[in-house]
């Protein structure tokens, strides 16, 4: 979306302009809904964090500041809201039992997009993808298919450019590797 | 698939490749938006804004610099007054 056309919109839901909300609702909801389906893999966890990602639009936008680019606070949104879901579930004292359960679900996670996929690199694409750990993963997601800068992706996952940088490398080597090519550079560090 | 950028091409081409809520839970989000933002009206949202900017940093320094003096007066009462000489 044209930057200009897009300021004109947040400036017009700001001042509560239901019309523009659906401008940007329409344009934004496909890229935040693929962007979690891809990352976290269920339809439903997708779908939650959506609805609560426009709604924190809808009710926060007066207070965004003038100038605010709205694609990087989209996502910024999602980025936490998906990890404070991560939080949630590894804390949740009455699903710790399910823990070692999910982890082996997760391992096994198919990529939503497989299925649809139009070409055989495609699915190996997002077989591979499905398969990386999230933090490696998601950067990926930002920087190569939804087209953020690495500052703006930076800023997203609260990670200093060298570490983004550094994170982004070992995603693209885990990808290759996963896609048969260079082997895996070995275990993600802890630290966010 | 070896090169960076051939992967990284790839990857971009994934791009078009989205997915979406069904009608129903669209539309369902659509009006629940619509309704928070007639409520969120942009006098609140000023005033949201103000507090947080500039009212509750004050109300928490302040506060925090009573409690500091309060301290240093009890820890003053409690070791009692300096020793002459």
């Amino acid at each position: 979306m044209d930057r200009e056309i897009e300021q004109d919109l947040l400036e017009r839901l700001q001042r509560g302009d239901a019309a523009a909300f659906d401008a940007l609702y329409d344009h934004y909801r496909p890229r935040i809904f693929g962007y979690l389906l891809r990352l976290g893999g269920r339809r439903e966890l997708a779908e939650d964090l959506t609805q609560e990602c426009f709604l924190r639009l809808a009710s926060r936008a007066a207070s965004l500041r003038e100038g605010s680019r709205l694609r990087p606070w989209l996502f910024t949104v999602a980025h936490n809201l998906f990890v404070s879901h991560q939080r949630w579930r590894l804390l949740d004292a009455e699903r710790i039992g399910e823990l070692a359960r999910l982890q082996i679900l997760d391992e096994q996670l198919e990529s939503p997009f497989e299925h649809t996929a139009g070409s055989e690199m495609e699915r190996r694409l997002e077989r591979a993808l499905a398969a990386l750990p999230v933090r490696d993963r998601e950067v990926l997601l930002l920087v190569a298919i939804e087209g953020l800068s690495p500052s703006e992706a930076a800023a997203i996952c609260e990670l200093k450019p060298e570490a983004f940088r550094k994170r982004l490398s070992r995603a693209r080597a885990r990808l290759v590797g996963a896609l048969g090519g260079v082997p895996d550079p070995g275990p993600s560090e802890v630290t966010t | 698939m070896n090169e960076p950028d051939e992967l990284l091409r790839a990857l971009a081409a994934l791009y078009d490749r989205t997915d979406d809520l069904d009608t129903q839970r669209r539309e369902h989000l659509r009006a629940r938006a619509h309704r928070v933002l007639q409520r969120s009206s942009r006098a609140v949202a000023r005033w949201e804004r103000t507090y947080t900017r500039l009212l509750e940093p004050i109300l928490a320094g302040g506060l925090s610099c009573l409690a500091l003096l309060w301290a240093f007066q009890r820890a003053i009462e409690i070791l009692g007054p300096p020793m002459p000489g």
